[in-house]
């Protein structure tokens, strides 16, 4: 890679801040190559707009300086966006069919049949007799549009755009003559990218280019939208049907269509393969889905009707029958629903991993004793919320305990007062030193002006990280040691009769089956930061709840229950009841996620508690799945680093093997072993009170 | 700590909405006011606008007060003295000297309460019973129970983008008000209001709207708010004087909405493409 090259890697960041400034909308940025779906063909040196990600080259080393370079990724990923920015996709063939008149001739007086396994835009290349003729129109005349609107808007990348029109222009072969469609195609496309239309139209000799570049004009328009360009595809395509499709010299064909569906030409970089067709067919599905809840509204609405005498008598057929009607309709369009997203899905390369922003970071090979570079992507979204049930539940499991650990909070005074004496402003007149003034003055000394006295504040700033560890494995059940049955603590007692001294509730509160299911660590993982949470809301220290799991280097999941200043109510209780076992345990990109965060709150004091039941792993966590000693060395490093930042970390683990590890990952006075789960709440507790006294 | 000026000429206030209705309804009514919404959306200048609608239009019977509006910015060092007041030295003795509140109690003033959460908690609690039907303020220095003059009106505003459970109104105050709720202007209307402030010409108002929208849609990754139309006037003041556009936006914008050097990178390529 030569020193001016730049790699994706570098700036993806950059670059996905860039477009969410930009749509409004998370893009993750991917390299092309990455690229899985199976509808489109991308190419390795353009862009390609998908419906969450952006492809791009996974380097650009055209120019001689890395800023232009950078540049030109800027303006490839503007171009994509633009297709989504004015309105591509929102294109509708019928009202295409309304827009252009010679549109609608070709479409006939039918209505348009309902569109199924095809795109509006498919229905629309099917009014032509060669779609795929109409297609590369319209991928032209389009992204000439897109062009105009961007410039327009963005008048800043003009410079670049020219730049780039001007390298793909000397790029491409040189035309002395204009004899058929193939040329008169590659002169349109010239023509968008700002070559003079005068030299082309003398170079013609099929006699159509100057009305096609007029036509081609009319998207210069500001006010141009998609059916503006379908409305000129259709003007042209007319003007080349008038001439045969295939302008002279070329004579003989049996089946002069036939010919005209092969002509291709080569479109310049800068403008991509965005998937026209799979992203319109996405965006059709929210009128899918306006439909559905349509026709779910009019359901409800009906069946309450039903209930009614009146409706009853009148009707012309027994309203249970509309309603099972309309039910079977609204069956059938939710099938149909399902069914488009996970042809799209498919298409695009949407794998179903989690929607949200993305961020990528480097992990620590131990064995090559570096850096991965942007090796982990982890997926930050909000945890599913649990339901109100649930979270009555879990206040019911801590309300006895709340108090002690209250109790144990209140040591950490959230901010005290100190007086200060002898200032020269203040909110008290200091009388001591007011009478010192007074003598001071009439003996005829200078006297000293501070007579005031004040009250500083001083104030915890405190920042608490709790990182939960969701992995599959927090679904097993608690087993307390020693313990001979379940449902009884240490001491044997049962459970139901413990008093605020107690360990931790063994069981949930309400219990309508004879046996209780097991208490699973995930049970008590929640519980424990529930309590923590619920004192620390009422004590004031800023903190975040966090749950950690995935599958893979690129799919590392972490999930939002409660951010810092965001208060325990409603939507953080539900999503942290929300929080279920998952997958794996690859614990580095999730501490380095928390340490990022952390560092954002620019508190003076910053904690990050991991909690976890078993060391770091992960399908793809080091080359070797069984050694586990690689995702050990990473989650040190990611600790250090952690450390390095400024913030205080802790491990605490439920694993009784955990010293084993946990040895290797941080100082010995930097983590706990909880033998008994149970008293899980208490050193947490601890813990806390320790890192932020 | 500020005292507003006597205005004659009327502040600028672009209304976005019914508020100027709503806050005189208020007025009338004599209910203290709470103006929510982001950092530089304009809620100081609202207030500024509406005591010159209400103590300085010439039908005011109002006009004769020299200081309609008291304001006070709040900080977390702000007292419960340094609103009412308090005793300084003066020769041989002590004099009491009113704080703002109780200036503008006395005077029947609007007093603006800016950013009320910063402020100790203790300065929340003297104004309650200003804000229930007792309209009293109570000075406990001079033993004093001081009604409040049928003109006076408590307004106070504060930011719920960076609450924090530290900082969040209680229950007990936040009810005492109405609220009016204020957000960024739309693009047009931004725009007309950054070519007004700053006198830059409106296309170049325009870019600066559209960059301040862009920039918002960033506010979850390492800044808050994005950036205000406060900012937004200051870079185009910047750019009035003389001083390049990519140049001033990096100075009015890039720099003040985030320390993320990333983030920056991805505002500045914002400015860039957005700037001709």
């Amino acid at each position: 890679m030569s020193s001016a090259a730049v790699a994706l890697l570098d700036i993806e960041r950059r670059i996905a801040l860039f477009a969410q400034a930009i749509s409004g909308s998370a893009y993750e940025v991917h390299a092309l190559e990455s690229f899985t779906g199976t509808g489109v063909d991308g190419r390795h040196d353009g862009a390609m707009l998908s419906s969450k990600a952006l492809y791009l080259p996974s380097q650009i080393a055209a120019h001689a300086d890395r800023q232009t370079n950078r540049r030109e990724y800027r303006l490839l990923s503007l171009h994509q966006l633009g297709y989504r920015e004015f309105g591509t996709f929102e294109f509708r063939v019928a009202a295409a069919i309304e827009r252009s008149p010679p549109l609608a001739r070709r479409a006939g007086p039918a209505p348009v049949a309902p569109l199924l396994r095809e795109s509006d835009f498919d229905a629309f290349y099917g009014f032509f007799p060669v779609p795929p003729l109409a297609r590369l129109l319209f991928g032209l005349i389009e992204a000439h549009r897109i062009d105009v609107r961007m410039l327009a808007a963005y008048p800043g990348v003009r410079g670049d755009h020219r730049r780039e029109a001007a390298t793909e222009l000397s790029r491409r072969q040189p035309l002395e003559y204009i004899t058929n469609l193939h040329d008169v195609l590659e002169v349109l496309l010239r023509f968008t990218l700002g070559e003079p239309g005068a030299a082309l139209i003398d170079r013609d000799t099929t006699g159509v280019v100057a009305a096609v570049f007029t036509l081609a004009a009319a998207v210069q328009e500001q006010a141009a939208d998609v059916y503006t360009t379908t409305h000129t595809v259709a003007l042209i395509y007319g003007v080349l049907e008038a001439v045969g499709l295939n302008p002279t010299p070329i004579i003989g064909l049996v089946n002069p269509n036939a010919d005209a569906a092969q002509v291709t030409i080569e479109r310049p970089a800068m403008h991509g393969e965005p998937p026209t067709e799979w992203l319109q067919r996405e965006d059709r599905l929210d009128d899918w889905a306006e439909d559905l809840a349509g026709l779910d509204a009019t359901i409800a609405t009906s069946a309450v009707d039903a209930q009614s005498p009146l409706a009853q008598a009148g009707a012309e057929r027994p309203p249970e029958i509309e309603v099972r009607r309309l039910t079977d309709e609204r069956d059938t369009l939710a099938r149909r629903i399902e069914i488009e997203r996970n042809t799209i899905r498919q298409a695009l390369g949407d794998d179903g991993k989690p929607a949200g922003v993305s961020f990528l970071y480097d992990e620590w090979d131990s064995h090559a004793q570096g850096y991965l570079r942007g090796w982990c992507r982890l997926y930050e979204r909000r945890a599913e919320a649990g339901d109100t049930a649930a979270v009555i539940e879990l206040l019911k499991r801590i309300a006895p305990h709340e108090q002690r650990v209250r109790r144990q909070f209140q040591q950490l005074p959230l901010q005290a007062y100190q007086r200060t004496r002898r200032v020269l402003d203040g909110e008290e007149l200091d009388w001591d030193q007011i009478l010192d003034h007074q003598i001071d003055r009439r003996r005829g000394a200078a006297p000293d002006e501070r007579v005031y006295q004040r009250r500083d504040r001083v104030t915890r700033d405190v920042a608490a990280a709790f990182l939960i560890d969701l992995s599959a494995s927090t679904d097993d059940a608690a087993v307390p040691p020693e313990t001979t049955s379940r449902g009884h603590a240490l001491d044997g007692k049962p459970t139901n009769n413990i008093d605020d001294d107690d360990p931790f509730l063994w069981q949930p509160v309400h219990i309508d089956r004879d046996e209780a299911p097991p208490r699973r660590i995930i049970d008590v993982l929640r519980d424990s930061i529930a309590l923590m949470a619920r004192a620390l809301d009422r004590h004031g220290d800023a903190y975040g709840v966090y749950g950690f799991s995935g599958y893979g280097r690129d799919c590392v999941e972490y999930y939002v229950a409660k951010e810092f200043g965001e208060p325990l109510r409603g939507a953080s209780l539900k999503a942290l009841v929300g929080m279920r076992p998952r997958r794996s345990t690859r614990m580095g990109p999730a501490i380095r996620h928390s340490t990022a965060k952390l560092a954002r709150t620019g508190s003076a004091l910053k904690v990050l508690i991991v909690l976890s039941d078993g060391f770091p792993q992960d399908c793809d966590y080091g080359p070797d799945r069984s050694d586990h000693e690689y995702g050990v060395a990473d989650t040190a490093r990611a600790l250090t680093e952690a450390a390095r930042a400024g913030i205080q970390t802790f491990c605490v683990t439920v694993d009784r093997s955990g010293h084993d590890y946990l040895k290797r990952m941080c100082p010995d006075d930097r983590y706990i072993v909880i033998e008994d789960i149970e008293a899980l709440p208490d050193a947490l507790s601890k813990v806390y009170q320790k890192l932020t006294a | 700590m500020k005292a507003a000026a006597s205005q004659q000429a009327a502040p600028y206030y672009l209304p976005l909405g019914d508020e100027l209705e709503v806050f005189e309804a208020a007025y009338h009514a004599r209910l203290p006011v709470l103006l929510k919404g982001p950092t530089g959306c304009g809620k100081t200048r609202f207030v500024e606008y509406m005591a010159w609608r209400l103590y300085r239009q010439q039908e005011s019977p109002r006009q004769h007060l020299a200081e309609p509006l008291v304001t006070v910015s709040c900080h977390e060092d702000l007292t419960a003295t340094d609103l009412v007041g308090r005793y300084l030295l003066r020769a041989d003795e002590a004099v009491w000297m009113d704080g703002p509140l109780t200036r503008a109690v006395r005077s029947g003033a609007i007093c603006y309460l800016d950013e009320i959460v910063e402020a100790r908690k203790d300065t929340t609690v003297i104004i309650h019973s200003l804000t229930d039907h007792r309209r009293m303020l109570p000075i406990e220095k001079t033993a004093e129970l001081l009604p409040a003059h049928p003109d006076f009106l408590l307004v106070i505003s504060y930011n719920p983008g960076y609450q924090s459970v530290l900082k969040d109104l209680k229950p007990s105050t936040r009810q005492r008000f109405v609220a009016i709720a204020f957000g960024y202007p739309d693009v047009e209307r931004e725009a007309i209001i950054i070519a007004h402030e700053s006198g830059v010409d409106p296309e170049t108002a325009q870019r600066l709207a559209v960059i301040g929208a862009k920039t918002r849609q960033l506010a979850d990754q390492g800044f808050d708010e994005g950036v205000s139309t406060r900012l937004l006037t200051y870079t185009g003041q910047l750019i009035r004087r003389g001083i390049d556009p990519r140049r001033a936006c990096e100075i009015g914008i890039v720099h003040a909405v985030s320390d993320d050097a990333t983030v920056q990178q991805a505002v500045a390529d914002v400015v860039d493409v957005v700037l001709p």
